[in-house]
């Protein structure tokens, strides 16, 4: 057992506003003290007193989280008469997501959405979930991937145990999927980045560390008891930039990760309308996030110095990168062939094919739909990395058979941190190891290297069977 | 050796040996959920293993008649004070100082033992079982497994915080693992 404290100060406490209007509404007192409250607060409780009143819930009788049962019946009057609350069958918690109580009851990773959205607080789940604009790239990045056909092979060449190793950059890992830069993992557990970099460690797949993680580029390292990667956000002061990447190149960081796709900025509405009131300088966020003064994330934190130069983010900012460090430099945010073979000019020594979770612009357009032209344009010159979507062994499957040399996933692990800390990452990465163990043998390729493109085809349409009502299933 | 057999031989021989020598350190993590976010604590507590009669392992001398896990409850330490001290309200340790499991018996499984015995929290006693994997060790045999409760079983209040709005699940889970050595 390899858990440990975290002594960070965090602080606990946070809350939304609408969860202390839901604390009121429920209170026997409400109708006495109600008509001293402002009017916008009895407009509120007047809102949640409703939603009490119709909303059907039941409370999980082992895990006490109160859950909405909103079975398919229930909400698609097509189907028929909606009949007396009852707890979701199989076929609900199959398309609809159930709440888990055990990491051992997760069928899927998308177990683990719901029981992160159930306990975790709001705001921080909006974070995670959120998409820009009305969601369309999250969107486009899910029908991607579903949109894609593999062919399956019957007979031939056993493949009964594949072999999923993988080498990158003269590494070895025990396979193609690997973690993704997600800021802030405390938010979802106090175990952290920390937790996910032990489930990481222990199943030997890559990790790479969000600059605007919740702990150090030591402690994650320390848990994990070798060096990861390093996902570096650029500010204008370029010595700024440059004191972060002597700091973690010194404690051994092997590759540095820069992340290109937000330079011009992104519309996260979500964000914005969670944080309405009060926002994000209210007394209940500051709470949390601010308590100590002067409190800086962690990579964030010691690089004061002497003002540098402020380089325009042109492709000879790469080549700045690359002189300063001898980490090998990935660019993540690529989609377009053009810009990967600019980007292998300039000296990157990969290419992260990345929509940023669909969290960057609403293109509309899937990462998994970029990687073949940028495959074809790196031309196996360097290594090309993938995430945005991937939530399925056959997704990781698909992208690799395009051309993909690793395969990353976000939001599966940190719903499975968010639910279960290191445990709920470590199912997570089991049960996209099973999946695309069952993707190789039913193709017949005992090795990554034998995925080829031949084993997926592009279909008419995307196959999207998932409920997806709020976002859910994306 | 069959498994089974190689298992009730394992198991006997770790609580054997331990019963021998002084009381062995075991680790406990307690995890949970809240309105906020995923938490765990943790604390080490000490395994007390009584020879007794039964299978032994070769190379050991006796099987086993009892185990008494105790875990000092003033010790868990929380990834920050607040959580620390909300924990102590919640499980005060000024009264009850510690969490303790009394072994009744055992029942040998395919990679290890499920323990049935009391525990008491508070001032609450239930039977619980407990299943743990055995795997031998350089140094000894390491234990590892976890149970699942409810803490309103036995009489926790689940903390809450801020009116309310911070509300721990009472729905926890007790990870431990530790080494049996001679």
């Amino acid at each position: 057992m390899t858990r440990r404290g975290l002594d960070r100060p965090l602080g606990a406490q946070g809350a939304s506003r609408r969860q202390l209007f839901k604390l009121l509404a429920a209170s026997p007192f409400l109708g006495l003290a109600a008509a001293g409250l402002p009017a916008s607060w009895q407009r509120a409780l007047a809102n949640e007193a409703e939603r009490r009143a119709v909303a059907p819930a039941a409370t999980c009788a082992k895990c006490g989280v109160e859950m909405p049962l909103a079975t398919s019946r229930q909400e698609y009057p097509g189907l028929g008469q909606a009949p007396e609350a009852q707890p979701p069958d199989a076929i609900d918690g199959q398309f609809n997501g159930q709440l888990i109580e055990s990491v051992d009851d997760a069928i899927n990773v998308w177990d683990f959405e719901r029981v992160c959205h159930a306990n975790n607080l709001p705001q921080h789940w909006d974070y995670l979930h959120l998409g820009v604009d009305d969601f369309e790239t999250r969107w486009a990045n899910r029908e991607g991937f579903t949109r894609r056909i593999i062919r399956p092979r019957r007979l031939g060449p056993s493949a009964n145990n594949p072999d999923l190793s993988t080498e990158l950059y003269g590494q070895q890992f025990e396979s193609p999927l690997f973690l993704c830069p997600v800021a802030a993992n405390e938010g979802y557990h106090t175990e952290g980045e920390a937790g996910a970099a032990r489930a990481a460690g222990t199943h030997g797949i890559l990790q790479m560390q969000s600059h605007s993680s919740s702990q150090s580029y030591d402690e994650i390292m320390e848990a994990r008891g070798e060096p990861h990667w390093f996902q570096l956000y650029t500010v204008p002061d370029f010595n700024v930039n440059q004191r972060v990447i002597d700091r973690v190149e010194s404690a051994g960081c092997p590759v540095l990760v820069w992340t290109v796709d937000l330079i011009g900025g992104s519309n996260r509405e979500l964000v914005r309308r969670t944080l309405q009131g009060d926002g994000y300088e209210g007394a209940l966020c500051q709470n949390c996030h601010n308590h100590q003064p002067g409190y800086q994330r962690p990579m964030r934190a010691g690089l004061e110095g002497p003002a540098g130069e402020r380089y325009p983010y042109d492709w000879d900012y790469v080549k700045r990168l690359r002189d300063i460090t001898q980490m090998k430099l990935v660019l993540k945010g690529i989609v377009t062939a053009e810009e990967a073979e600019l980007a292998v000019d300039a000296g990157a020594d990969g290419i992260f094919v990345s929509n940023h979770g669909g969290r960057a612009e609403s293109s509309g357009w899937a990462s998994i739909d970029s990687l073949p032209e940028v495959v074809q344009a790196v031309r196996g010159r360097v290594p090309v990395f993938i995430d945005s979507g991937v939530r399925r062994g056959t997704d990781i499957f698909k992208a690799l058979a395009l051309g993909a040399d690793a395969v990353g996933i976000g939001r599966p692990y940190v719903w499975g941190l968010g639910g279960f800390g290191e445990d709920g990452v470590s199912k997570v990465i089991d049960l996209l190891h099973d999946e695309l163990r069952i993707a190789m043998r039913q193709t017949r390729t005992a090795a990554i290297d034998q995925i080829t493109s031949r084993m997926v085809m592009e279909g008419k349409n995307p196959i999207m069977m998932r409920e997806s009502r709020m976002g859910f299933g994306l | 050796m069959g498994i089974v057999t190689r298992g009730l031989a394992l198991f006997c021989a770790v609580l054997g040996v331990a019963a021998v020598t002084s009381a062995q350190t075991v680790d406990f993590a307690v995890s949970g959920n809240s309105t906020i976010r995923g938490w765990t604590c943790e604390v080490s507590g000490t395994a007390e293993v009584t020879a007794g009669g039964g299978a032994a392992a070769a190379g050991f001398s006796s099987g086993v008649q009892g185990v008494t896990l105790t875990v000092p409850v003033a010790e868990f330490t929380c990834p920050n004070e607040e959580m620390t001290e909300h924990l102590m309200e919640a499980m005060r340790p000024d009264e009850f100082g510690e969490i303790t499991f009394q072994m009744d018996g055992y029942e040998v499984t395919s990679n290890g033992a499920t323990a049935t015995g009391s525990l008491t929290i508070l001032e609450t006693t239930e039977t619980v079982a407990v299943p743990m994997t055995l795997t031998e060790s350089g140094t000894g045999a390491a234990i590892e497994g976890e149970v699942r409760l409810d803490m309103t079983d036995y009489g926790v209040e689940p903390p809450t915080v801020m009116l309310g709005m911070l509300r721990v699940r009472p729905q926890i889970t007790i990870e431990f693992g530790g080494i049996v050595a001679p």
